[in-house]
């Protein structure tokens, strides 16, 4: 070993610090679901088209091992080498059109969280290799490089260049054993199959529309289809806005109302067909602010049927406004910000609407209801372009005003009962109702 | 919104009258960006049309919106009878819905947002809308009620000014307060905060607005107006320019601030106050109109001689007739 120069500080990564720090935040349905756009990116570079009829990805975990293996196009050795295994994207990393994979860091993060033993196969177009990585062989400080320094490179088992394979074997297989306790524990929970179910249908409805088909354990997953309420009296938004600084972002922006169901309704946010954002209702999204008049628990009941479904699209996953986690949206991407104003003003037709429906409720007839309930639900590739949401006009329905409103404060007990006494009434609602009255009477009213 | 059309009558407004006035040749500088005719133009209309009527005979708008917040289809009818011209819409429901719910397209839009009611939070959100998609070339303006009344005794909510405020804009924009807000709170200078916060909101909107946008269609606001006057209550207007990076040579050539009652900055305010004169001294104020400086040979005050020159040139005339 080289004599070490007295003036040098150390400041490289220790590894074990560097996997704590990454597996830290990322919750393992997360994980796994990154493992899943890696994939679905292979799927959709196979298919430029859109139709991945054909294409699987299966999913089996259990208690000792997790395996994932897809036949979406492999990983080229040349990939391997010098971009997959990297902790991050460098400036050469080639960037496929519209892919979901974006920080350079999903892949490994994952293998990190869920075990120790990892072994990764994969036939690709022009190459196949296999690869075994045993973390903590990686990890341990016995594991140096030729000068002495800690290895941080992984190696391939056998590798093959310079073939030819046809796309029916092109398939790629990850299995992990020696799993970390916490997550045999957590795959062995008798919910947690439906929770990583739920979650995949949901971040990538998209794909499975398309015909990928998706398995976990013996369950295909399902497509969810997504649908808004339209008739002659009650139409969606859709509008698309086009930014074009650096590279071109295309947000598409469909608001409107579906079934009363609170748990829904909300914000859906998507990058590259990728759901990174579910029902939400908060300040993020816009939505406390317009609700933010009311507060009776009630009253967000009323909001129930609203949802809004949000796409960015780009050829550059980098202009995004999602987080590395890729469950949500980074609040400080320009375009988000943007976008944001453009989703307050999206909503707040429909809140007026649902406001008017649920006044409805004190009216004697239900007019806007009837329309509702004649409306049907149609998918959102079937929506028209329409600048803002249409609910029924007042020349469509005899609008009603609701006639009663309620008034409602607290008072000293003392002073209550006084009152009650003056008044020769027993109830709080009756010492309301005499002390308003008295007020418009002596100020002339009826 | 109340109805306050019917407490004042409008027509009988003259305060409001010179506003709308001076407002008149605010917007023909306009044609700096365009053919003026060409602009959209929305306003709260009312029974009366007072600020349409106008604007369409001076100007020639034919692209023209009113909004009420009015439900009750009796008092929407009635609008719609008293529409001064065929073509002025009409929009029933709260501004802040009827405005999100209008497609701009690729009109440049004047907004005239007359509201009677107190500055509030809503004021704010709909400079949100409207500042959230307007097109370079736009005008917006809102005129509200800057008086503060302390609430009877009894009531526990809003004692102070600084309460009444707080509850008045919502927690979500006591960020756009200015730092100085709390000298702000008494008498005519409250128009100065309210002035601020719309400003402050404004440069908050465009900021999040311009991120995604090219640098030449980045936008800016040109504040033009702090006005203040009294008819029956303490009122205020507030309004500024939108131009886009690419228009900011329109924009200077418009010149607004040459205009007398032009102010670019929120810490000022012009004051309209209206002496009473009589048609005589009106008339001759203006056959000596070069000396406007010295009224020796009237026995009027030389302040109304100088309020009247402030403004001669929109000072309204009211005569009674038989119509």
């Amino acid at each position: 070993m080289a004599q070490e120069d007295p003036l040098v500080v150390h400041a490289s990564p220790t590894k074990e610090f560097f996997i704590t720090i990454l597996i830290r935040d990322i919750k393992l349905i997360d994980a796994i679901c990154d493992l899943i756009d890696n994939a679905v990116d292979g799927a959709r570079r196979l298919r430029p088209a859109a139709n991945l009829k054909d294409l699987f990805i299966e999913i089996d975990a259990s208690k000792d091992s997790f395996i994932i293996s897809d036949n979406c196009g492999g990983i080229e050795v040349t990939v391997a080498r010098d971009y997959a295994f990297r902790f991050g994207r460098t400036k050469e990393t080639p960037n496929s059109p519209h892919s979901i994979g974006r920080f350079g860091v999903g892949m490994k993060r994952a293998f990190f969280k869920i075990g120790s033993i990892i072994n990764i196969e994969s036939v690709a177009e022009t190459s196949r290799f296999k690869m075994n990585i045993d973390v903590n062989k990686w990890i341990s400080p016995d594991n140096k490089d030729k000068d002495g320094r800690e290895q941080w490179d992984f190696s391939f088992a056998e590798c093959q260049e310079g073939i030819e394979n046809p796309v029916k074997n092109r398939q790629t297989i990850v299995s992990i054993t020696s799993l970390h306790p916490t997550i045999a524990a957590e795959f062995s929970a008798p919910t947690f199959k439906n929770k990583l179910i739920a979650a995949i249908e949901s971040a990538h409805s998209k794909a499975i529309e398309n015909g990928l088909r998706i398995r976990v354990g013996e369950t295909d997953l399902s497509l969810r289809q997504i649908s808004l309420l339209n008739s002659d009296s009650i139409k969606p938004q859709f509008t698309t806005t086009h930014y074009q600084k650096d590279k071109s972002v295309s947000v598409r922006i469909y608001a409107g109302i579906s079934d009363q169901v609170l748990a829904d309704c909300g914000w859906y946010v998507f990058c590259n067909d990728r759901l990174i954002l579910q029902a939400d209702r908060s300040q993020l999204t816009g939505w406390d602010s317009e609700s933010g008049d009311i507060d009776t628990p009630r009253a967000h009941y009323q909001f129930a049927r609203f949802r809004g479904y949000v796409f960015f699209d780009s050829d550059d996953a980098g202009e995004l406004p999602w987080n590395t986690m890729k469950n949500g949206v980074d609040e400080e991407s320009s375009i988000y910000q943007a976008t944001r104003l453009l989703m307050i003003n999206a909503m707040r037709p429909i809140i007026d609407f649902l406001n008017s429906l649920d006044n409805e409720l004190q009216a004697d007839t239900s007019p806007l209801k009837t329309i509702v309930d004649n409306a049907k639900p149609i998918q959102l590739k079937d929506v028209e372009q329409r600048q803002t949401f249409l609910g029924p006009t007042a020349a469509q329905i005899q609008q009603t005003a609701p006639k009663e409103g309620r008034i409602s404060y607290t008072a000293a007990n003392e002073k209550l009962a006084r009152a009650k006494e003056l008044l020769n009434v027993t109830s709080n609602k009756a010492v309301g109702e005499a002390t308003f009255y008295y007020f418009l009477r002596a100020n002339g009213d009826e | 919104m109340s109805a306050s059309y019917r407490e004042v009558n409008y027509a009988l407004r003259p305060a409001k009258s010179v506003e709308r006035k001076m407002l008149v040749d605010v917007f023909q500088r306009l044609s700096a960006f365009d053919d003026i005719h060409n602009y959209r133009y929305i306003g709260f209309g009312s029974i009366y049309f007072s600020d349409f009527l106008l604007f369409h005979r001076t100007l020639g708008f034919t692209k023209m919106l009113s909004i009420e917040n009015t439900r009750t289809t009796d008092e929407q009818d009635r609008i719609k009878l008293n529409r001064p011209y065929g073509f002025i819409e009409t929009e029933f429901g709260h501004s802040s819905t009827v405005l999100s719910k209008i497609d701009f397209g690729n009109d440049r839009t004047i907004g005239w947002l007359d509201y009677d009611s107190k500055f509030s939070k809503s004021i704010i959100d709909d400079l949100s809308t409207f500042l959230s998609k307007a097109k370079s070339g736009s005008v917006y303006l809102a005129s509200y009620n800057i008086q503060d009344i302390a609430p009877p005794p009894g009531v526990t909510v809003g004692r102070t000014p600084e309460e009444r405020l707080e509850i008045a804009i919502g927690e979500e924009n006591k960020i756009y307060l200015p730092s100085n807000w709390k000298t702000l709170l008494v008498g005519k200078i409250r128009a100065k905060l309210f002035a601020a916060i719309l400003k402050n909101k404004a440069d908050e909107i465009l900021i999040r607005r311009n991120g995604p946008l090219e640098e030449q269609n980045k936008l800016n606001i040109y504040p033009i107006i702090n006005i203040l006057y009294r008819d029956n209550a303490q009122m205020a207007t507030f309004g500024f320019v939108i131009y886009s990076n690419r228009e900011k040579e329109l924009c200077d050539n418009a010149n607004f601030l040459s205009l007398p009652f032009a102010k670019s900055t929120v810490d000022d305010y012009f004051e309209i106050t209206l002496p009473n004169l009589t048609f005589r001294e009106i008339r001759h104020l203006d056959q000596n109109f070069r000396s406007q400086t010295e009224q020796p040979w009237l026995p009027l005050p030389q302040s109304d001689a100088d309020k009247y020159w402030k403004l001669y040139r929109y000072f309204p005339h009211f005569v009674e007739t038989e119509l």
